[in-house]
């Protein structure tokens, strides 16, 4: 056995286990089937590498964008139409700011799965028969077992029923 | 005085989860799926047709080189424009019209997107050729010409495509893995498995989703008004005085705006009677939708307004060229465009016409109709050939052409009944969401 994971039936009791638990020193995660601010908040995740994610793809997507319209127009294969310049940032503009916008969507969307873990379709709490019971609103804590954490624990801080992961 | 208008207390979100499990769905859903069938098959016949005959086969010619096509990209790229910015301002506000409006909204996007896509790669005329827009390294030696406005929608399609697929994406994964863990049927149980990626709605899961979901929105918002306005800059990167205007951009965008409410409009009529999403879809949110119908009106009437105004002021060649849409061979198309989108939409001001959805929905259509109206009056309109001493002065669009205009709304249509049957038409997670924080004040 390697966590216990326990079912909850509303957010507050959730919340205040999560805080018992954390004060304690216990590593948790908790599921629900909406994100719960109160609880986002209690977890302190860091999510800033979304944000510069995007911003570093955002950037990186830019300066490649306006060095490849350089690159083909200049280097590779110049066209003089016209005598006009066979280079503008003026006619780069367009081009560039919308695949910076690209890559900044791109980027946050690559942070998210990290972040998030995902795409991972195998975890434990799958194989928990009972869990499809979070989208009809049941709340789950899985603590990882150990330092005298025992089934007993979760339900003294309001679970309804523990069960022991694998 | 009027009740003031209400969300209802807690609407349960079995109806919006029946579409996509049950086995089994209306004889009405199935008729509207055989006429977008019907559409599909249009749609395909009018690429068809170019890509068989050529593009003689539409009416397209000196001087009247942009025709149908791209006035029917530039329309949908609108409707797609005005759906996402919206979808995207009610997410980053935190608004509660986005539990009941947002994931529909995307939808529509999403679907104007694909069918404007297709358009300037078939006007290419070889459109087996397209590729030739990438940047690769080709044995030839040849690479896109970067400062032509056609390697700028290449780009600007692509981007807005992914964009807007990955903003509605993001906000799907959570209600993707609802319907995994309440889906029957083994197929379908797998389909939603792999496209939820495996989400649990841990804590972690959501602290990303939910900074992801509104990074995205934020990337959404500028996209639109870069669209729009490069769709402006094409349009003055000719020589053709009437498409030398500065306030085009801003023009444009706000009749993109109200296309793609309008859009949403008719489709939360329709999705509130067809599913029976009343409770979700509630009279507080029609209502609401309406007003920004109206409101909206009022902004392109302002801008209608200073628009003759200004271009009254303006020099010669210009004042010529807007006198000529107002009173030149295309100019009907012109004021039908300007009645149906300034003041068709004026009655929703009404809280009565608001509410009575076969009247909000004939609203909405008279709007798209006259944003559509718009933009070929625009594209015609603005090149009457009397101004550049050529004979050819009247633009007939073929019966090609309008082949692939049926065509193309039958696809939008095709891809908004496959979501309404095969998704959540209304965000689970949200609604969850706001109804727990209901609760809780």
């Amino acid at each position: 056995m390697t966590a216990w994971l326990g079912a909850f039936e509303s957010p507050e009791t959730l919340v205040s286990a999560i805080r018992s638990l954390r004060a304690d020193g216990h590593h948790v995660e908790a599921y629900s089937p909406f994100p719960i601010d109160e609880i986002i908040e209690v977890m302190d995740y860091d999510t800033q590498s979304v944000a510069k994610a995007a911003l570093i793809a955002a950037a990186f997507g830019s300066v490649l964008m306006l060095a490849a319209l350089y690159y083909t127009g200049v280097v590779a294969y110049p066209l003089d139409v016209g005598a006009r310049p066979i280079f503008s940032l003026a006619g780069a503009v367009c081009s560039t700011i919308i695949v910076t916008i690209l890559w900044a969507a791109l980027g946050a969307l690559a942070a998210f799965l990290k972040g998030a873990h995902l795409p991972r379709l195998n975890h434990p709490v799958f194989e928990f028969e009972h869990f499809e019971s979070l989208h009809d609103g049941t709340f789950f804590l899985e603590v990882h077992a150990g330092s005298g954490l025992t089934g007993g624990t979760l339900s003294k801080l309001g679970a309804v029923w523990v069960r022991a992961l694998t | 005085m009027a009740e003031p208008l209400r969300h209802p207390e807690e609407a349960p979100i079995g109806p919006v989860l029946r579409p996509p499990l049950a086995r089994r769905f209306g004889p009405w859903w199935r008729f509207w799926f055989g006429l977008s069938l019907c559409g599909l098959l249009l749609f395909v016949v009018g690429l068809l047709i170019p890509l068989w005959a050529g593009i003689g086969s539409w009416g397209v010619g000196i001087p009247h080189v942009w025709g149908f096509g791209i006035a029917n990209y530039a329309w949908w790229i609108g409707i797609a424009n005005g759906a996402s910015l919206f979808a995207a301002i009610l997410v980053l506000r935190q608004h509660n019209l986005r539990t009941a409006i947002n994931r529909f909204a995307e939808a529509i996007a999403v679907a104007a997107v694909f069918a404007a896509a297709l358009y300037p790669v078939v006007h290419l005329g070889r459109p087996f050729s397209s590729y030739w827009m990438f940047p690769y390294p080709a044995t030839t030696g040849l690479w896109p010409q970067f400062l032509s406005p056609l390697t700028w929608d290449f780009w600007a399609i692509l981007s807005h495509l992914l964009v807007t697929t990955t903003f509605w994406y993001v906000g799907l994964v959570p209600d993707l893995a609802t319907l995994r863990d309440k889906a029957k049927n083994r197929p379908l149980k797998r389909f939603y498995c792999l496209l939820a990626l495996g989400w649990r709605g841990s804590i972690r899961q959501w602290a990303f989703h939910q900074r992801a979901h509104r990074l995205t929105a934020l990337t959404v918002i500028p996209m639109l008004f870069v669209m729009q306005s490069a769709v402006a800059f094409m349009f003055a990167s000719t020589l053709v005085p009437d498409w030398h205007s500065t306030r085009q951009a801003l023009t444009l965008t706000v009749s993109a705006f109200e296309s793609g409410l309008a859009a949403i409009l008719v489709m939360a009529h329709l999705l509130r009677r067809g599913l029976s999403l009343q409770g979700h879809i509630d009279d507080l949110d029609i209502d609401l939708l309406g007003r920004l119908l109206a409101a909206n009106a009022l902004v392109a009437m302002y801008l209608f307004a200073g628009g003759i105004f200004l271009g009254l002021l303006d020099d010669p060649v210009a004042q010529a060229a807007l006198l000529d849409r107002l009173t030149g061979p295309y100019s009907s198309l012109f004021w039908i465009a300007s009645l149906l989108t300034i003041v068709a939409p004026l009655p929703l001001l009404w809280r009565k016409v608001r509410h009575e959805p076969w009247l909000a929905v004939a609203v909405g259509i008279a709007v798209l109709a006259g944003t559509w109206l718009e933009r070929v009056s625009l594209v015609v309109g603005g090149l009457p050939a009397e101004r550049i001493g050529l004979l050819r002065a009247n633009y007939s669009p073929t019966a090609a052409e309008w082949i692939l205009l049926l065509g193309s709304a039958g696809l939008v249509l095709f891809f908004m009944l496959g979501f309404a049957r095969l998704l959540p038409t209304i965000s689970l997670y949200e609604t969850r969401h706001d109804q727990h924080a209901g609760r809780a004040a």
